[in-house]
């Protein structure tokens, strides 16, 4: 029964990020004409399909599912339903590193994502110390972690933003900070949407592991993994995947933290397919918010904490009704 | 076994970044190598043969080729479009920035422009948008230089302003007049600046002067420090700057006490304050202050333009503040007779000089 509600679950995510995705294509402020697209291959239009719309959508759809299934790794690996690169201080760590690369004037893209990974990895390494140091892997040690270190990282981002000149690094950290696709281009995408896809197919090749690490040390061990080894290779992969989309979308609020849920709800479970099912709840929630996103001309985080807010509230209600565990 | 695994994907994932990064590298210097080719002393924008068209270096240090002075422009930055105003070419406005109708410049020198599409923000750019209405140029604020690669992948050639000073406004204006083809419009303009400059230095030389504080726009507990524009306005209207003591180059945050401690004779509020002369001198925390004392608290006009900002107009600020610190050499009736004249021969319109206060 789990396992035809699982193919059910993602037969219809699948046909809604490919509806979603069509719709992105249809939608933006350029009046195209998908004829002139064929007819007229240097035209303008074919050069907005070609060099705007289409990457935007892929863009849309790997980092949406690359946001996705960070989460639900970091969900599984932690056995935490509130680990997510938001809350883990992964994102602000990620943002403080990005404001680091614009202000010291090595806002490359390439600058940005590894600027971006270190100091997300920083964080990371920082929110498991702290635990660790605490001697206790509880969910609210964990959130009270990332709380202390995602503070620390808004300081720090706050003393880069009254460093940054006014005129420039400023409104790009301020950019970077919502998140948007609407800079997107096909040149800046394919080097970022290849390092994200490359590290997705990575992490889906030890989707076991990744389960084993979640009933915890000694379970692991017994089951032949050496836990430190892999726990670090796994968020170290899952960090660079979120660095690589965040390096042209920016800090794209809470997709990490509602696709698990939405994926878990669905699909039932927390075996088999579910860090894809993550991944395709990721990629629909982001090409969704980039529809208001792209004809408003507004960030794309106003719509995904949009998003977020009536997921994380059935998830309270089913919580308090003992639906779903805390860890 | 499992670990000579996780070693394999490891080594597969350090090789993935390792090609990716050399891929990044190999790719990035792709977009600067044209500004590369201009030599270092070359200025703000050489001619490349009148048959070959124009190729102008913007202010990003980017080299923009035009095969013609642009006929119609996207302007994404209320300076830059004030410019174009000040060159003459406010058809040639084919969209602007967002929120247009806050400015009450465009309502009286080009009222059309209010209609005109709005295609972004300081933040944002609505590439689509700009792609619509087919411009022959984009005119971008430095935060969107991203915004100028796209626009080249769609050839749409974009080039990149950066005003903030007097003398990157008086580059700004003479790259606009090439690329617009109103060389002679930008070199009357430029040339205005000149002759006021000269003035005004005529006018101060030997004066006291006066202890200034350039107050934010949000709020009188904010001030010009040394590294901002605002120095060189109060500096130019031969005065000397309260904060000149405060480092950074945006507006600082200050405490009562520290406004007490510098004393200003003279306190400047923007023109576009959220707040009121009256509102300083109705601080009783103020009541020490000099100009306070005094009630030399001034307001630069709020109908009218940014005049403490590096705009077109900005010369204007310089000459209202020398008429407030220095009455007796430019009384303000003359400054408000100077003031109408620049819009008339800049902007082509007569302002209600009512809107002309202090």
């Amino acid at each position: 029964m789990n396992s035809t509600r699982t193919r059910a679950a993602l037969a219809g995510c699948l046909a809604a990020v490919a509806a979603l995705a069509a719709a992105g294509l249809l939608t933006g402020s350029f009046p195209l004409s998908f004829s002139d697209v064929l007819q007229h291959p240097g035209g303008l239009s074919a050069r907005v399909f070609w060099q705007l719309r289409l990457p935007r959508t892929l863009m849309g759809l790997v980092g949406g599912w690359a946001l996705g299934m960070a989460g639900g790794v970091y969900q599984t690996v932690f056995a935490n339903p509130l680990a997510s690169p938001d809350l883990t201080g992964v994102s602000s760590g990620a943002s403080l590193g990005a404001a680091a690369a614009i202000v010291l004037g090595a806002g490359g893209r390439l600058s940005v994502t590894l600027f971006s990974f270190a100091f997300g990895m920083a964080a990371l390494a920082a929110v498991l110390g702290l635990v660790g140091a605490a001697r206790l892997a509880r969910t609210g040690s964990y959130l009270l972690a990332g709380v202390i270190v995602s503070s620390l990282a808004e300081a720090g981002l706050m003393v880069l933003k009254t460093l940054a000149d006014p005129e420039g690094q400023l409104g790009a950290i301020e950019s970077w900070t919502m998140g948007s696709l609407s800079a997107v281009t096909a040149g800046k995408t394919a080097l970022p949407a290849l390092l994200a896809a490359g590290c997705a197919a990575l992490l889906w090749l030890v989707r076991k592991p990744i389960l084993m690490l979640s009933l915890g040390e000694g379970a692991a061990r017994g089951l032949g993994l050496d836990p430190a080894l892999w726990r670090g290779g796994v968020l170290s992969l899952t960090t660079l995947m979120v660095a690589s989309v965040a390096s042209v979308c920016g800090a794209v609020a809470f997709v990490g933290l509602i696709a698990p849920h939405i994926a878990f709800f669905l699909g039932g479970r927390r075996g088999g397919p579910y860090l894809a099912l993550c991944g395709l709840c990721g990629a629909a929630v982001l090409l969704a918010a980039d529809l208001p996103a792209r004809l408003l001309n507004l960030p794309l985080s106003i719509f995904t904490v949009a998003a977020a807010v009536p997921v994380l509230l059935v998830l309270l209600v089913r919580q308090g009704r003992g639906g779903e565990d805390d860890a | 076994m499992k670990k000579d695994l996780l070693l394999r994907l490891a080594a597969l994932a350090l090789a993935l970044t390792l090609a990716l990064g050399c891929a990044g590298c190999a790719a990035a210097p792709a977009s600067g190598s044209a500004s590369a080719s201009v030599p270092a002393s070359a200025p703000a924008s050489e001619p490349a043969g009148e048959a070959e068209g124009l190729a102008l270096t913007d202010q990003a240090g980017r080299t923009v080729e035009l095969a013609a002075p642009a006929k119609t422009v996207v302007s994404g930055y209320y300076i830059s479009t004030y410019a174009v105003l000040a060159l003459g070419k406010a058809d040639a406005i084919a969209g602007l920035e967002k929120k247009a109708d806050t400015r009450p410049l465009y309502q009286m020198a080009a009222p059309a422009l209010i209609e005109k599409p709005g295609v972004g923000t300081m933040k944002e750019m609505d590439v689509e948008a700009v792609a619509a209405l087919g411009p022959d140029l984009v005119i971008l604020p430095a935060a969107l230089t991203d915004y100028a690669d796209t626009l080249a992948s769609l050839s749409i050639p974009a080039l990149v302003v950066a005003p903030e000073s007097h003398e990157a406004l008086v580059e700004m204006i003479g790259v606009l007049g090439r690329a617009l083809g109103a060389g002679d419009a930008a070199a009357a303009l430029t040339g205005y600046y000149d002759e006021q400059l000269e003035r005004m230095a005529s006018l101060t030389t030997g004066a006291e002067k006066p202890a200034v504080y350039m107050a934010s726009n949000s709020s009188y507990l904010s001030c010009a420090p040394a590294g901002m524009y605002q120095n060189y306005l109060i500096e130019t209207a031969g005065g000397v700057n309260a904060a000149a003591s405060l480092e950074g180059d945006y507006w600082t945050e200050v405490s009562y006490e520290d406004v007490l401690a510098m004393a200003p004779e003279v306190i400047v509020v923007p023109s576009g304050a959220e707040y009121t002369a009256a509102d300083v001198l109705a601080d009783a925390q103020l009541a020490g202050v000099p100009a306070v004392e005094n009630g030399k608290v001034y307001q630069m006009p709020a109908g009218l333009e940014e005049w403490d900002s590096p705009i077109p107009s900005g010369i204007l600020g310089c000459l209202w503040l020398t008429s407030v610190l220095h009455p007796e050499e430019y009384p303000f009736e003359e400054f408000v007779a100077d003031a109408a004249g620049f819009y008339q021969a800049f902007y082509g319109f007569a302002v209600d000089e009512s809107l002309i206060t202090k």
